[in-house]
């Protein structure tokens, strides 16, 4: 089995999602920095199963991996063998389920996984799933869900698809979905599975925004417990990269807790008062997930910027 | 609704730290939580467990109920330590399961036995500070009647495992505490919660605003307070304690609704207010907390003025 990193290591902060409909949806993509590239399968019709649209999907996963992204499909309950079919091969991390309701949902996916993993070379146990949840239904068992395969790293909540499931017409001054997500934040964490969103009004009403607007919103979903997005929108992958990075900013403030905090303790003390504070141990425990974390995103935009190097 | 308890203020201090433990007695503090846990670095827990048994007798003497924080990590040495007469509760951090809780409670039985303390006496303060918790708060709250209130969900540690920064300008923690809450009620359990109101600075000290969230705490209907700095304990006190207005306006309420029942009617308008059943039971329990306040207050003047006496003897 492949052995997971931590998952305070997993920074896949932005996942793109790319139509296969066009070259211009794919041959991009590679330029933008994001994280991760899911491939949509979901609309592709019939005829785009084929031997020929097999090889532009082939095509496909090599131009989306070249700026060093993990490469997923995304994929519906629906026809999904044939799906995976088409778009499992070497280079893909994952699949991306959509409308996931409950635990069957994610575990009648498992033995296509591993035939697909064996059939085409693939380690045992590399494929992800990141089920999607955009029901009541899929918000109600997450627990369940989340805890159906230790393929899920991730989980995603589509409040677009929630609204639409409960029969909510999203309004740009009300939240409906404060209890939802919160549900899904505290159920994936308990779990050790990271939990990915950008909140109502972003997801619900796809607003236009500034390159610091979408930004903001990103710090919003981080700070609501979120590790990162999902989305369509190309120019949302730079600052979204940065919104769900600790900032320099941050990484000077928690190295300073961190050396007052020792100079407490060597004083024989762990609470220590700063700036107005009070630093003891979790804050000093956050301190280092702050500092780890950071050399992680760090890490990661290394090795994006090398592939691109190579590449051009 | 309410437990009689009145635990409005309350202190957290690291037990090793003579400073804070000598001067917490003078601070007018309904309860003071010697902490063992997170403001106590690991080099000196060994030691910090010495002074517990002494500092529980030293820290009462202004008539605070006396909590001590144990680590989750270090159960049986800190329970050890920290079940001696004079203990009121047990704080237990970062709890997740019901598992936990029930072999907490079995030690405190134990010891309760061993050193002559009423069984059932120490109370258990079930600290939910993870998302895990959250996930388990109903099998939490009901996993001991030791457990007399529940509540919180947000702090230090729950950021931490959230991955969150505590100091933000919304409420990060709003799902938790409501599962906390709509837990504590189905247990049966007292509520402790409080209002979400910005604090960015972090500020520990701001008695302003502990006010201001002690006050908003208390007409949301909670009523337990608690913090880390001296300055905030009397705002606390004071913003969780009824205005002698409140307590005058109760007072007014209840003998319109009695003329009110007395003339055969569910409801009248007087004076402009409505009165009614539901009315009359909110100012039938502001009157009982504001006279719990006054007795508690009362019981800690006398206290502290017995021990400053017998140091001045």
């Amino acid at each position: 089995m492949v052995e997971a990193a931590p998952l305070i290591d997993l920074v896949r902060r932005t996942n793109l999602l790319v139509s296969l409909r066009s070259l211009e949806g794919v041959d991009r993509v590679w330029r933008l920095g994001a994280d991760a590239v899911t491939l949509d399968l979901r609309e592709m019709a019939d005829d785009g199963l084929s031997q020929q649209a097999r090889k532009w999907i082939r095509i496909s996963i090599g131009f989306a991996a070249y700026g060093g992204a993990e490469v997923l499909v995304g994929v519906g309950k629906e026809d999904v063998d044939r799906r995976l079919e088409a778009g499992v091969w070497p280079g893909i991390a994952g699949v991306v389920l959509y409308d996931v309701d409950s635990a069957g949902d994610v575990e009648r996916l498992l033995p296509l996984l591993e035939s697909m993993e064996a059939y085409r070379g693939l380690s045992r146990g590399a494929l992800e799933v990141i089920p999607v949840l955009g029901t009541a239904a899929g918000v109600w068992n997450v627990r369940e869900i989340v805890d159906s395969s230790d393929r899920v790293r991730q989980t995603v909540l589509d409040e677009a698809a929630l609204c639409e499931d409960m029969g909510i017409v999203p309004q740009a001054d009300y939240d409906a979905l404060v209890y939802a997500r919160g549900r899904v934040v505290v159920e994936a964490i308990a779990a050790g599975v990271q939990p990915l969103d950008l909140p109502h009004p972003v997801s619900t009403l796809s607003p236009t925004l500034s390159e610091g607007e979408i930004r903001e919103e990103g710090v919003r979903a981080r700070n609501l417990g979120f590790k990162g997005a999902l989305f369509p929108q190309q120019d949302w992958v730079g600052p979204l990269n940065a919104a769900f990075s600790p900032t320099g900013d941050q990484v000077s403030y928690y190295t300073e807790v961190r050396r007052v905090f020792a100079e407490g303790v060597a004083r024989g003390t762990a609470a220590v008062p700063y700036q107005g504070r009070m630093i003891d141990v979790p804050v000093d425990e956050w301190a280092k997930d702050v500092l780890r974390r950071a050399v992680s995103c760090r890490e990661r935009d290394r090795q994006k910027r090398e592939a691109v190097g190579r590449r051009t | 609704m309410s437990s009689g308890m009145v635990r409005r203020s309350g202190l957290t201090m690291p037990v090793n730290n003579p400073r804070f433990v000598q001067k917490a007695w003078t601070r007018g503090c309904d309860f003071i939580i010697l902490d063992l846990e997170d403001s106590v670095p690991p080099a000196e827990k060994a030691h910090a467990r010495t002074l517990v048994r002494e500092a529980i007798d030293m820290v009462a003497k202004g008539g605070a109920e006396v909590w001590v924080r144990i680590n989750h990590h270090l159960v049986l040495e800190d329970l050890e330590a920290s079940v001696w007469p004079g203990l009121k509760r047990i704080n237990y951090p970062k709890a997740e399961t019901a598992r936990e809780i029930w072999l907490v409670d079995r030690i405190i039985s134990r010891l309760e036995k061993e050193r002559g303390i009423p069984s059932g006496h120490v109370e258990i303060g079930a600290n939910v500070e993870t998302a895990l918790g959250v996930a388990n708060a109903l099998e939490i709250a009901a996993a001991s009647p030791r457990i007399t209130d529940f509540g919180g969900g947000g702090g230090y540690d729950m950021s931490r495992d959230l991955g969150v920064e505590m100091f933000v300008d919304f409420n990060q923690f709003v799902y938790g505490s409501g599962e906390l809450e709509l837990a504590a009620r189905v247990a049966g359990l007292e509520v402790h919660s409080t209002p979400y109101m910005p604090n960015p600075s972090g500020s520990v000290s701001d008695g302003d605003h502990a006010f201001r969230v002690a006050e908003a705490t208390r007409k949301l209907g909670f009523r337990m307070g608690g913090g880390l700095h001296p300055n905030v304990v009397e705002p606390q006190n004071r913003g969780l304690t009824p205005t002698a207005e409140e307590v005058e306006v109760a007072r007014r309420v209840l003998e319109m609704y009695e003329k009110v029942s007395a003339s055969g009617r569910a409801w009248a308008a007087v004076e402009g207010t409505v009165v009614d059943w539901y009315e009359a039971r909110r100012a039938r329990d502001l009157l009982e907390w504001a006279e719990l306040c006054e007795g508690r207050d009362r019981e800690k003047e006398e206290t502290a003025a017995r021990a400053m006496g017998a140091d001045n003897g």
